[in-house]
Order: structure tokens, then C-alpha cells, then sequence
């Protein structure tokens, strides 16, 4: 055990030096541009800059509760499909159930298709209202 | 296979029915009809369903428990149990959802709140407590308690207009998904442990064994200490496990120090579903401490008992903590809702007096038989209770301190007598039924050699019988403050006297299938804790049990 | 680590889920699952922001997931995966209910601090 974690943590020293070599780097080059440059701020250096158009308020602003909404169903419709993925992994093994298993499946997106006619049904959709 | 998949089906059934009323429901929510006639409509196929449901659920409460000794009859692979024990759970459910359901219609109406979903969110939740009475599994007895909270979430927090109920919402949310995180946890450290004693067993387990199947837990606690070894329930993985699982279902009931959230969630959530989540909350995350207590610390063995004791020992601190916690603080409660559910914390340590004593293997059988006859009782009287409280509001709103009902019994002298009865049953006071469940756990205790434990319970709720007669003396010695000439009654009205009709037969005559089968002929019991003899039954209990 | 037991189960079978030779040790995964899933109680208990505490409990079920899987790998079975797809369901039906009390809450108060939350006490 100890022979086979070493030999883990020896293949990962390449990854180690790259980093430290990349945070070096950065370091020096920031640093060298702060101590050397010349710094003579002006209100227009210190705007952010905008594609050259001046900016309009901050970019913290709200967001409509709509994209929430929109965001919470994806989350719950997206989640489910992930129960799809076992059951495509072992359907081709159900040997004699495997009318069954489609069954089953079929009452499982069944049941998300009532969900899905309420949410929509009761206008969760429509982004106008 | 297909015989079997019908099978399954069928041992299943009550959860199945409940579930698919309840997307039923919400369809029929759709429709176009007027309001109304909708929501007539779908309170009618609501409470018809649970009715079904609850008929299909009698078949189940012949097949015998599962437990030490007796083979359980799983379905869907071992993941899910067909029992007494398990059917007498999901009745009790159908009775809390229907009582909820019923007493919610002019609430709603009044609040003007969408009834389709909110009828739809009970059934769920509903079903997801009979999910947990049914697992075999710790994912199912997962899930199940999951689809229970995650309604309840929603419904804590249904009345959107009101801070309180928002309030109890976010509580009852961060908090149950805190406690889901330690429950969580417990699992995936027994899956751990029992795997990894498998696999010192050397014999190869096929890829598809669940190791948090109770049935092959059980097994694996029993091989590990017939080979002599330490068994698992000594490894310091397994202890972790059940240690963080009884956290997380010791918040689900409610019990002291997991507590704390209660009074809050259940004064801001709407009264019907306060008074649904004290009840269906409760049955489920008792109904799977009972299950998986059973399996995991099993006391039949002396190598195993061993590796127990520290657990039984914690348990019995924390039923004597929720038993005089809970009592002391009702006292000085002024609103009733948060008196009831500091009165509900004490009613779940009663109830895990009885859960404790169902880990003896000597006293098993009576003590479940008494917890779900408690249960049964419990769910009448405390639904009951808060009934009454939305009998008695009007235009939208409740009379939620203890001293508006000053003055009741000259003005609504029928429902001062509902309310007196519900109080003197939830202090144990004798014709109502709370009496004799009382008595079936705490006899069941002593059988289990919990004698210390049913004489502190006994003790502590003579405290109980103070708060509970406080208003009774309001409604009846007391002159009026309140108008109660015109009340919301309607379905509250029916789930009140219900309920109260309930509460007073079942004190008198033994309740059908509920009434506990007291076995004298058991094997001895091995006390756990102290070392007292097996106890005779007191002749009383024998008298009033209908099937010797 | 037992290493008897695992070169036996290692060598016992061709089995997938096992881990490769020299893979990372399974008290590593349980390590920082464990570490995570303090990071994400002492979250729930110091933070005041009710999304920032949803996000802890977040890091709390996925630190389970973490162990589900990597005992799941060790022991060559199927259940761990299994579980952990199920945890992330139910995560999800969370995020979903969760941010919509956070939302509806927001809505009507401007203000999400936890200890503003106390309309009730007792």
C-alpha cells in the first residue's frame, strides 16, 4: 500500500511544478508592471470599460424573478433525466422483463409528464405575464 | 415474473393509490369549471381516494411483522415490505390525510388559496410517510422521507401572504434539509461498514447487493458475530451511521434536543397543516425508527447487545429529555398552536418510550402494537385539537391565544365538549383513549424492563394535565371575552366531532385491528437496561384487550 | 485499509467498479468527504444569508455523495452510484422548493437575513 501511494503522488509532481512555475510567473509580472509602471489615474482610466460605451449603472443589478422561475424547472426537469442513464445501462440485461422495464420507464416519464402539463397548464411558460 | 410484479403491486398498494389521487387531483385542478364546483369536486375525490386507499391497506394487516425470527416478505427486490406493522401505518395515514383534507375547505375558501394544490402536496406527503413505513431499504426510507418533507416545505409556507407562515417555511426548510444532510451521512457510513465487513468475509457479494437493504444488514450483523470477531456493530464506522440516522429521524419526530424548530413552524403554518405535519410528520419518522431500529440494534444477541447499550442508554436520555422538555414548556405557553406543539414534543418521547421497548426482543411485539395504537389515538385527538381551533376562527382568521376561549362552553356548548374531550385524552385522563394508550406503551416499557423510563413518563405527565385542564377551566369557569355566535365550521366542524367521537370510543371499546394483540407467552425478555424481571401484565390491560 | 482484502477482491474478479491498481486510497475520499461535510455544517451554523446556508446544506449532501461513491468503487458495487443519483434528485427537488420560499420571502420583505426572520419566538 504505502509502495502504490507513492507511486500515485509521484505522478502528480509534474502537475505540482507546472503550477507552482504558472504562479510564479503571474506573480512576477504583476508585480514587476506595479513597481515599474508609471501610475497617474484619471476618473475615465478608472471607469469600467465598456466596449468604449460609457457605462450605465452598476452591474449588480436585479434580475427579473422570471429567470428563477425558469432556472428552478430547468433544475427539476433536467435532474430527472438522470435516472434515464442507469436505466439505458442495464435495459439490454432485463433478459424477459425487458417489456416490463420499458413499461416502467414509461410510467416514470409519465409522471413527469403530468408535472410537465401542470406547470405548463398553469402558465409557468409564458414569459409575458 | 409477471405474477411477481403483480405482487408487488399489490403489497404496495396504499402508497400507489395515494400517489396517483394525488396527481389526479392536481390534473383536476386543471379543468375549467367554475371555482367552486372545482374545489367541491376535488375535496369529494380527495377524501374518496384516501377512504379506498385505506380499505386497500386492511388486506396488508394480516401478514405477519417482520422482525427477529420472522422472514419479512419483500418486494421490488428486497427494497420494500409488506406487513402488519406497515399497513397499520399507512391506515393511520389515510385517517391523518383525510382528517386534514376535511377539515381544510372553508380555510382555504377563506384564505382564497389554490385547494387543487394544496390537496395535491397533502397526498404527496401523505404518500411519502407511507413510502418510509413500507422501506426495506435506507434509499426508500430516504425518498420516502424526502417526498414527505419536501411537501411539507411547500405547505408550511402555503398562505404566502402571511409572514408567519413564510417564516415557518424558511425555517422548517433550512432546517429539514440540515437534518436530511446528517441522515444522509449516517447511510452512506452504514453502507460503508456493512460493505466492508462483507468484504473481509471474503466471499465475493454480486455488484448488484444493496448493503443498506435491512434484510442484508441484518444478516451481515449476524454472521459478524457468529465468526467470533468483533462484531459490526462495535466498528467505529457503523456507530457513526446510526448515530447520525437517529439525528436525522429524531428531528423528523420532533424529539428533544432536535426540537427546536417545531413551536415556530408549527404556530406560522397554516392550522391544517400544522395540525397534519404533527401528525404525518411523526407516524412516518417513527415508523422508520421502529424499522430500522430493529435491524440495526438488535438485542437478541449478547455480542451485539453489547455494542447496543451505548445507543439504548442515549435513547433513554433522550425520551425522558422529550418527555419533561416537552411538558415543562407547554406550560407557559399562551397560544394554543405553540402549546399543542410543545404538548406534541411530549407525546413523541411517550412514543419513544414504546420505540425503545420495541428493540427488546421479549417485548418487541407489544410495544409496536402499542406505539401504533398510540399513534392511532394520537393522530385523532391532536388532529382533533386543532380542528377545533378551525371551527371556532371566521373571516380568515383564528383565535389563536389560550384566553379567547374564555367563556366557550356558554356560547358553543358542543364544541367547548369536543375540546374538553380532546384535552383530557392528550393528558391521559381515563374514558378518553389517550388513557389507554398511555397505558399500552408504558406497560409495554415495564415488560421491556424500561420500568425507570414508564415511571418518569408517568411522573412528568402529571405536569401535562395541568396545561390541558388550564383550558378546560378557561372555557368552562371563565366569563366570555370572545363572540363566538358566528363560527367557520364546515368540514372543521365534521373533523372536530369526528374526531371527538373517535377519541371517546376508542377509550371505551378495543379499536379493530388497532387494538394491540397482548402476547403472554413470549419468550423472555432480556432487559437491556437495569436488570429487572420480566413483568407480568397488570390484569387491567388483559381485560380490555379484545383478542387474549 | 485492509490490504489483504483488497488485493483478494482486487484479484477475485474482473469486476469494473473496482479500482485500478494503485488508485487513490479509499481514506483519502472519506478524508475529504468528511471535511467537507464539516465545512458545510460549520456553514449552515455561522452563515446568516438563508441562500449562503442552502448552499452549505448543497456541499453537505454532495460531501455524502463523495463517500456513496468512493465506497462504491472500493467494494465493487453498484449501490453507492446508486444512492448518489438518488441524493442528487432529491437535491434538486430542494433547490427547486428551497428558492422558492427564499424567493416569495424576498419578495415580500426586501430582506433575507436570518436573524430578521423572527416574526414568532418563545
Amino acid at each position: 500500500m504505502p509502495g502504490q501511494t507513492n507511486s500515485l503522488l509521484n505522478s502528480y509532481i509534474p502537475v505540482l511544478c507546472m503550477g507552482l512555475m504558472a504562479l510564479f510567473l503571474v506573480v512576477v509580472f504583476v508585480g514587476l508592471s506595479r513597481i515599474l509602471g508609471p501610475q497617474r489615474p484619471t476618473p475615465q482610466k478608472l471607469a469600467p470599460y465598456e466596449c468604449g460605451v460609457t457605462p450605465i449603472g452598476s452591474a449588480r443589478e436585479r434580475f427579473p424573478i422570471k429567470f428563477y422561475l425558469i432556472a428552478m424547472l430547468f433544475i427539476v426537469f433536467d435532474i430527472e433525466t438522470v435516472f434515464l442513464y442507469p436505466w439505458a445501462a442495464t435495459f439490454r440485461h432485463s433478459g424477459g422483463m425487458m417489456l416490463f422495464n420499458l413499461f416502467e420507464m414509461a410510467v416514470f416519464v409519465g409522471i413527469l409528464l403530468v408535472g410537465y402539463v401542470y406547470v405548463w397548464r398553469r402558465g409557468a411558460f409564458e414569459w409575458d405575464n | 415474473m409477471n405474477q411477481s410484479v403483480l405482487t408487488d403491486l399489490q403489497a404496495l398498494i396504499c402508497p400507489l393509490v395515494v400517489i396517483v389521487l394525488g396527481m389526479i387531483v392536481l390534473l383536476l385542478d386543471l379543468g375549467t369549471g367554475d371555482g367552486p364546483a372545482r374545489r367541491r369536486l376535488i375535496y369529494f375525490v380527495s377524501l374518496g381516494g384516501l377512504v379506498a386507499a385505506a380499505l386497500l391497506a386492511v388486506a396488508n394487516t394480516t401478514i405477519p411483522n417482520a422482525g427477529v425470527g420472522v422472514t419479512p416478505l419483500t418486494h421490488f427486490g428486497g427494497g420494500m415490505v409488506a406487513d402488519r406493522f406497515g399497513g397499520l401505518f399507512c391506515i393511520v395515514l389515510c385517517i391523518i390525510a383525510g382528517l386534514a383534507i376535511t377539515m381544510s375547505d372553508r380555510y382555504l375558501e377563506e384564505k382564497s388559496l389554490n385547494s387543487g394544490e394544496y390537496y395535491a402536496l397533502i397526498l404527496f406527503s401523505t404518500s411519502g410517510a407511507m413510502l418510509m413505513a413500507l422501506a426495506y431499504d435506507l434509499v426508500n426510507i430516504f425518498v420516502g422521507l424526502e417526498i414527505l418533507s419536501v411537501a411539507l416545505y411547500i405547505l408550511s409556507g402555503f398562505a404566502r401572504r402571511e409572514r408567519r407562515s413564510e417564516e415557518s417555511a424558511v425555517k422548517y426548510f433550512l432546517l429539514g434539509s440540515f437534518a436530511s444532510g446528517f441522515l444522509l451521512y449516517g447511510m452512506a457510513l452504514i453502507y460503508g461498514a456493512v460493505g466492508i465487513a462483507l468484504k473481509n468475509t471474503g466471499l465475493l457479494q454480486p455488484t448488484g447487493t444493496s448493503f443498506t437493504n435491512l434484510g442484508v444488514i441484518a444478516r451481515t450483523i449476524q454472521e459478524s458475530a457468529e465468526t467470533g470477531g468483533a462484531p459490526i456493530t462495535a466498528s467505529p464506522l457503523f456507530i457513526a451511521g446510526v448515530a447520525l440516522l437517529i439525528v436525522g429521524l429524531a428531528f423528523k419526530a420532533a424529539i428533544v434536543p432536535f426540537h427546536s424548530y417545531a413551536p415556530d413552524v408549527y404556530e406560522g403554518a397554516p392550522t391544517p397543516v400544522t395540525a397534519f405535519m404533527s401528525a404525518a410528520a411523526k407516524v412516518g419518522a417513527f415508523a422508520a425508527l421502529i424499522r430500522v431500529f430493529g435491524i440495526l440494534l438488535p438485542a437478541d444477541n449478547a455480542s451485539i447487545a453489547q455494542a447496543a447499550v451505548p445507543f439504548h442508554a442515549v435513547l433513554w436520555g433522550l425520551a425522558a429529555a422529550t418527555i419533561v422538555v416537552g411538558n415543562v414548556l407547554a406550560i407557559r405557553q399562551t397560544n394554543i398552536k405553540r402549546m399543542l406543539a410543545y404538548s406534541s414534543i411530549a407525546h413523541a418521547g411517550y412514543i419513544l418510550v414504546g420505540v425503545l421497548a420495541s428493540s427488546v426482543p421479549g417485548a418487541s411485539q407489544n410495544a409496536k402494537d402499542a406505539v401504533i395504537y398510540y399513534l392511532f389515538t394520537y393522530t385523532f385527538m391532536n388532529l382533533g385539537a386543532f380542528a377545533m381551533v378551525i371551527w371556532l376562527g371566521r373571516d380568515g382568521g383564528e383565535y389563536t391565544s389560550i384566553a379567547d376561549y374564555a367563556g366557550l362552553a356558554k356560547q358553543q356548548p358542543l364544541a367547548a365538549a369536543a375540546m374538553a374531550v380532546f384535552m383530557l385524552s392528550l393528558a391521559g385522563i381515563p374514558p378518553a383513549a389517550g388513557f389507554l394508550a398511555k397505558l399500552y406503551v408504558f406497560t409495554s416499557a415495564v415488560q421491556a424492563g424500561l420500568t425507570g423510563l414508564a415511571v418518569l413518563a408517568l411522573v412528568v405527565s402529571v405536569i401535562g394535565v395541568y396545561y390541558y385542564l388550564n383550558i378546560i377551566v378557561a372555557m368552562y369557569f371563565r366569563d366570555p371575552v370572545n363572540d363566538f355566535s358566528s363560527v367557520r365550521a364546515g368540514g372543521a366542524r365534521a373533523a372536530a366531532l369526528l374526531s371527538a367521537a373517535a377519541t371517546l370510543l376508542f377509550g371505551f371499546i378495543p379499536a379493530g385491528v388497532f387494538s394491540p394483540t397482548i402476547q403472554r407467552d413470549q419468550p423472555t425478555a432480556q432487559p437491556i437496561l437495569g436488570a429487572a424481571e420480566k413483568s407480568p401484565l397488570p390484569p387491567a390491560v388483559a381485560v380490555v384487550s379484545p383478542q387474549p | 485499509m485492509n490490504p489483504v482484502a483488497e488485493s483478494a477482491a482486487v484479484a477475485a474478479g474482473a469486476n469494473p467498479l473496482l479500482p485500478v491498481h494503485g488508485a487513490v486510497p479509499l481514506s483519502w475520499y472519506l478524508i475529504l468527504s468528511a471535511m467537507l461535510f464539516m465545512i458545510g455544517v460549520v456553514g449552515v451554523l455561522v452563515k446568516r444569508n438563508p441562500i449562503v446556508i442552502f448552499m452549505s446544506i448543497e456541499l453537505m449532501l454532495n460531501a455524502v455523495n463523495l463517500s456513496f461513491i468512493a465506497f462504491g468503487r472500493y467494494l465493487g458495487n453498484v449501490g453507492g452510484q446508486m444512492f448518489a443519483i438518488f441524493v442528487m434528485a432529491v437535491a434538486a427537488a430542494e433547490v427547486a422548493v428551497g428558492l422558492g420560499i427564499l424567493i416569495s420571502i424576498f419578495r415580500s420583505r426586501e430582506n433575507i437575513n436570518v436573524d430578521e426572520i423572527n416574526v414568532m419566538k418563545g
